[in-house]
């Protein structure tokens, strides 16, 4: 008896392993030559010394400290004064730099649209990611499921540099939609689908605007009993009646729920709802009922401003970097679009719907709720991957977030809903996933984009370096 | 050097041997677009040997696009695989085996396509809208279930993006703030459209035809007009009325007569709604002209519109002066005026005639009808015992009365114009009397400017296909579905077996753009009665000699010989956008992800209506010159045969399938997308679906300077055409 179960904990316990922690640590001598091409540190021990540490955990900035990685793990972070360097540690002296957990991208796709294309970027999307000290994706969407899966697989036998990967298989949703969308009609497509793609690695499962709420349900229920969870960019069920149906994430925040359309039909999406959202009360009793039972259902949101700043007029900032990592097709799109937002006719938010969004996510988290943050590289293609998480920085800033709080939101939050508690934060014992910034994002925002090194399980990659390689390919490869 | 490795694929972990098979490789035998034709066949991350790619081609069909009867392309798949190893196994005598199977994207139901072997394989046909194809290891070579999944692909369909992807919501259809257009009318099932476009209004006037006739000249002193003299009213002609035409649904023309026909406006009520549209002697559809194979005849046409029109005889192989093009073959018969056309029919058939000049809304308007053409022999098509013409149109209709035409140019000119009502014979689902007992032979035409149809009886009837544009079948087939595109005529003869109502149905797959969803479109179009016959008879001889599948020999076979030759001559449909409104751009590249090799429906009445030829130019490109649309002028020697390959670019802002035209003379289609064509027939317009490859033989023997265009009224007035001349300017 007593054999019998220890094999049955065994077990459960490689299962609970395998969900969260998907991989052990990935030395360097695990690499393959290309991505082996990327590594600036190689060594097994290595001592960052001088740094400031914004942790993820919420906690102040902390000047003058000494972050040491041993193997893969954060060993110590403390006072440079009071962490001694083992002998033989590569000792890297770090004054003016900061050191921030990687990113923890909670919308982060391996695809990319503009306006013309959707490419599947198993070339440029890992290395921007990575390079940007994004260092674990939650893919959340896909247009190539089987791809997608393959780049994991790759990343995780060490031939692609890229980050930690978990994948959601295709956008699933409800009747009437195609192509690429799923659409599951019957609570039994639902649960037939989503053993599916449980089978096919699938650790999340994201649902998309059509979806009915008993289909929802259906699938949340059969993916929670194999262990995965399920999140959605919804409009046919507002989030209150996604919270009952089981869902453990929603997707973009105030953009994405319809509830608060006096046109709101059960099971229906309404066209332009949050068109109606300038006058929002985010303090309100209705829009805190919504809070109130996320937080009590420990329902998470996923924040994507700098996807729908892309559509504000005279709003996404012109970034030469990011012009330069766009194939040229792709860089004419965008600035044609980008040039053209303001013209009658084109696709376009307001600045007050915009702002309302900002307003929602910072009552969400006033209230206890717990937010997330990632890029969503679609749109008309000037949220790059990595970039675009960067530039979700400033926006939650802008939002009224502080910088530690928007750290927290980046980092620490998204492995907490992700159920990973080896990443998210920089301490003693946790992954060493880690992002070297050169100056001060705390006190210079825009320093976020100066990314030096990342450090993804201890393994220290040259962030220019993959910047570089990825130019003029975004949109092509 | 670190971008030569990143450009290589990413190896895969402890795969060693020969590269992974995938598209990009030699052995893919498609013409058509890669990124419609084929797709890369994924391993499971624990698979590190195969490989393999699934070609999707068009199943063989005589018509454009093969189509179930539910308007679902059906596609033949092979595959080419490699690395499937034998291992031997104590589990599996003689195993294992390797099996395909397809599935949508709901996991049900899951088909059994048949076992696959390393190399090519001919695994069957598909017809689902979206689907996963797979590969699995199996102990045994019929199992119900999936075994251990080896390889899988999605098909080129799972690449749509909703408009809803640019992350907004479209708008509800109604708010719109519209100048002198209406709204355009929406599609029933797509009530809502990308936010931004209701502010926009087309580049042009909206227009409606005038009720009052122009007064028209003496007929005697215009029908003296030489061929490519310019046709004007009589000087000083005094204001007279038009004359009255003959009332007759048909004219029998002769070798001494001169028919007429008079181009007038007419009042029409059309399901509820009251218009002026145009008319040939008052009917809609105009007269059907009948005339017997071998004949000469002359025919005045009386313009009697307040705008210049003319008249295209569609697939008479006659005198090119005689043949309406305008701007080529002769100047618009002014409004008033009259033209002669000296006519000739060399071939028996079912032909057309429509004007050649704003066709978007002359045609659209009224202005069609057909020309059967009697074979002299008796015998050149087995007996029947009735037959139907059923001329195909559709027009669009506002709440109240038609939706306008643009004025100084047309609208919709990247999608065409689909109407929302379909007409036959000019009517809304008429009803036509036939005796149980009989074979009927019914002869379609396709009028609709744009729109493609996919007709079958509702409930099923033995139906053969019988003959095509410009003769018969070369080999009669058994057929469940007539899919005709713009241009088209086909005959098929159905055995009517049981008195009953048999109702002739267009089903066809819409898409909703906004979701990018397929639905159902059915539409009933017209319905045969069928009485009990009198009294119980004798089969006829048409009845007795149905089930034969007759082979005629229409010389075609003749051109074997070109199949695998090269091309003479290759074409490329595209499209230059040239300032497009940023609102409908946006909305069209959403589009641009997958395109439908054919578009059945129109639902996006409001991105439609918006563009004009100043906004997009569609472009013939004669690949080997560079030369585009007008500047295209080919020599051939007359009497030549040229394979003319015609490429349909799937990277476009529109991507849509064209019906290619060719007038005064005739081809055969040899092969679409590499493969061999399944059917022949002498044709004069082939529909090229979207990234499809066509190639087509044309024999060149008629002399003269002939137009090739695309079918469709817009993308004609937007450019698409090009002139052959065939023999000595002079057309000897």
């Amino acid at each position: 008896m007593t054999g019998a179960w220890w094999a049955r904990a065994a077990v459960a316990a490689v299962a609970v392993l395998g969900v969260a922690a998907p991989l052990g640590a990935q030395a360097y001598e695990q690499l393959g030559p290309q991505a082996k091409a990327y590594v600036t540190v190689p060594e097994p021990v290595v001592a960052l010394v001088g740094v400031s540490v914004v942790d993820g955990t919420g906690a102040p900035p902390k000047a003058e400290q000494t972050v040491l990685i041993e193997r893969g793990v954060i060993r110590a972070v403390g006072p440079s004064a009071s962490v001694a360097v083992p002998a033989g540690a590569r000792r890297m002296e770090l004054a003016g730099h900061t050191v921030l957990p990687g990113f923890v991208g909670m919308h982060d796709h391996t695809f990319y649209t503009t306006s013309l294309r959707s490419t599947q970027m198993n070339v440029t999307g890992p290395l921007l990611y990575l390079a940007s000290g994004v260092t674990t994706i939650r893919t959340t969407g896909s247009m190539s499921p089987y791809s997608e899966i393959n780049l994991k697989r790759n990343i995780e036998a060490g031939m692609v540099a890229g980050p930690r990967m978990h994948i959601t298989g295709p956008y699933l949703t409800g009747a009437g939609a195609g192509g690429g969308m799923h659409a599951l009609v019957t609570p039994e497509d639902a649960r037939r689908v989503v053993a599916y793609w449980a089978s096919e690695g699938a650790s999340w499962l994201k649902f998309y605007t059509l979806v009915r709420k008993d289909v929802l349900a259906a699938a949340a229920d059969e993916a929670h009993k194999r262990g995965l969870k399920v999140t959605g960019h919804l409009c046919s069920v507002g989030y209150r009646d996604a919270v009952d149906a089981g869902i453990d994430a929603v997707e973009h925040g105030l953009f994405a729920n319809s509830e608060y359309d006096p046109a709101k039909e059960p099971d229906k999406c309404p066209a332009g709802f949050e068109a109606k959202y300038t006058t929002l009360d985010v303090n309100g009793p209705e829009v805190q009922r919504t809070f109130r039972e996320m937080i009590r259902r420990k329902v998470a949101m996923t924040s994507t401003l700098a996807v729908y700043e892309l559509f504000v007029p005279n709003r996404p900032p012109l970034e030469q970097r990011v012009l330069d990592a766009m194939s040229n097709d792709v860089r004419n799109e965008y600035l044609t679009t980008r040039a053209r937002l303001a013209e009658p006719g084109a696709f376009a938010i307001s600045p007050a719907v915009f702002r309302k969004a900002q307003e929602y996510e910072v009552a969400f988290v006033r209230a206890g709720g717990l937010l997330a943050c990632g890029v969503d590289p679609t749109g008309n293609g000037g949220a790059l991957p990595g970039f675009g998480d960067q530039r979700n920085y400033e926006l939650l800033l802008e939002a009224g977030f502080t910088p530690v709080e928007a750290v927290k939101i980046m980092t620490a939050n998204g492995a907490q809903v992700l159920g990973n508690a080896r990443i998210g934060t920089v301490e003693a014992g946790k992954a060493a996933d880690l992002q070297v910034i050169r100056g001060d994002p705390v006190a210079r925002p825009a320093e976020i984009r100066n990314t030096t090194i990342v450090f993804k399980d201890g393994v220290g990659y040259d962030a220019p370096k993959m910047i570089a390689a990825t130019k003029g390919l975004v949109g092509v490869r | 050097m670190l971008l030569t490795l990143l450009q290589a694929p990413p190896a895969r972990p402890a795969a060693s041997g020969p590269p992974p098979l995938t598209c990009a490789d030699s052995s893919v035998t498609t013409l058509g677009d890669l990124s419609l034709h084929c797709v890369d066949l994924v391993p499971v991350p624990d698979v590190t040997t195969m490989s393999g790619y699934a070609e999707l081609d068009y199943a063989p069909t005589p018509y454009g696009i093969p189509v179930t009867r539910e308007g679902v392309v059906r596609w033949q798949v092979r595959m080419r695989l490699s690395g499937l190893r034998h291992r031997p196994s104590p589990r599996w005598i003689g195993g294992p085996h390797y099996v395909a199977w397809v599935a949508p994207p709901s996991m049900a139901p899951l088909i059994r396509l048949g076992r696959v072997r390393n190399g090519a394989n001919l695994v069957g046909e598909v017809a689902l809208p979206v689907f996963t194809l797979f590969v699995t290891e199996e102990a045994d070579t019929a199992p119900a279930t999936m075994g251990k999944l080896l390889l899988r692909a999605q098909s080129p369909s799972a690449l749509m993006q909703p408009h809803g992807s640019s992350r907004l919501p479209a708008r509800e259809a109604g708010a719109h703030q519209h100048g002198a257009w209406p709204m355009p009318p929406m599609h029933p099932r797509v009530t809502s459209m990308p936010p931004g476009l209701e502010v926009l209004q087309p580049d042009a006037t909206p227009w409606w035809p005038s009720a009052t006739p122009v007064p028209t000249a003496p007929p005697a002193a215009a029908a003296r007009g030489a061929a490519r003299a310019r046709a004007r009213p009589a000087r000083g002609a005094p204001a007279n009325a038009p004359p009255a035409p003959p009332d007759a649904e048909a004219i029998v023309l002769g070798a001494k007569d001169t028919a007429v026909l008079v181009t007038a406006p007419l009042a029409r009520t059309l399901a509820g709604r009251a218009f002026t549209g145009y008319a040939w002697n008052g009917r809609v559809p105009a007269p059907t002209l009948r005339a017997t194979e071998g004949l000469r005849s002359t025919l005045r046409v009386v313009n009697a519109l307040g705008e210049p029109t003319t008249v295209h005889w569609h697939g008479l192989r006659h005198d090119w002066r005689q043949d309406g093009a305008v701007g080529l073959s002769q100047e618009p018969i002014a409004p008033g005026a009259t033209f002669t056309y000296r006519l000739a029919f060399p071939d028996p058939g079912l032909f057309w005639y429509h004007p050649h000049l704003r066709e978007d809304r002359q045609m659209d308007l009224g202005l069609a009808g057909t020309i059967r053409v009697a074979a002299r022999r008796d015998d050149w098509l087995a007996p029947v015992d009735a037959e139907h013409v059923l001329l195909l149109d559709d027009i669009l209709l506002g709440d109240s009365t038609v939706y306008p035409h643009g004025a100084e140019r047309p609208t919709h000119a990247l999608m065409g114009r689909f109407g929302n009502v379909i007409t036959v014979n000019g009517a809304v689902r008429p009803e036509l009397a036939l005796r149980a007992g009989q074979v009927v032979r019914l002869w379609f035409a396709n009028a609709a400017g744009v729109r493609p149809f996919n007709l079958a009886f509702e409930e099923p009837l033995p139906m053969k296909l019988v003959a095509a544009d410009m003769g018969r079948m070369e080999q009669e087939r058994r057929v469940d579905v007539v899919t005709i595109a713009p241009a088209e005529r086909w005959a098929v003869d159905v055995r009517l077996d049981q008195p009953g109502r048999y109702a002739l149905v267009n089903r066809v797959l819409g898409v909703d753009p906004v979701q990018q969803a397929y639905f159902p479109q059915v539409d009933t179009v017209a319905t045969l009665v069928v009485s009990a016959a009198d009294t119980p008879a004798a089969p006829t001889p048409a009845q007795r000699g149905f089930d034969a599948l007759a082979r005629h020999d229409e010389e075609t076979d003749r051109f074997d010989a070109w199949r695998d030759a090269a091309p003479q001559r290759e074409l490329l449909l595209t499209l230059q956008p040239t300032g497009l409104p940023i609102g409908l751009e946006q909305a069209m590249r959403a589009d641009t992800q997958y395109v439908q090799p054919v578009e059945w429906v129109g639902t996006m009445p409001m991105m439609d209506v918006l563009s004009t030829p100043r906004q997009a130019r569609w472009i013939l490109r004669d690949v080997a010159s560079g030369k585009e649309n007008h500047e295209i002028a080919w020599r051939v020697p007359r009497d030549g045969v040229q394979k003319v390959r015609i490429r349909n670019d799937r990277h476009t802002l529109h991507a849509m399938q064209h019906p290619i035209h060719l007038h005064g003379q005739r081809f055969v289609v040899l092969a679409v997308n590499g493969r061999p064509a399944a059917d022949r027939a002498w044709k004069d317009t082939v529909l090229v679906p979207a990234g499809a490859t066509v190639d087509v033989l044309v024999w060149f023997q008629n002399p003269g300077r002939w137009m090739l265009h695309c079918h469709v009224p817009e993308h004609l007035a937007s450019g698409m055409h090009a002139v052959i001349t065939v023999g000595d300017e002079e057309g000897r």
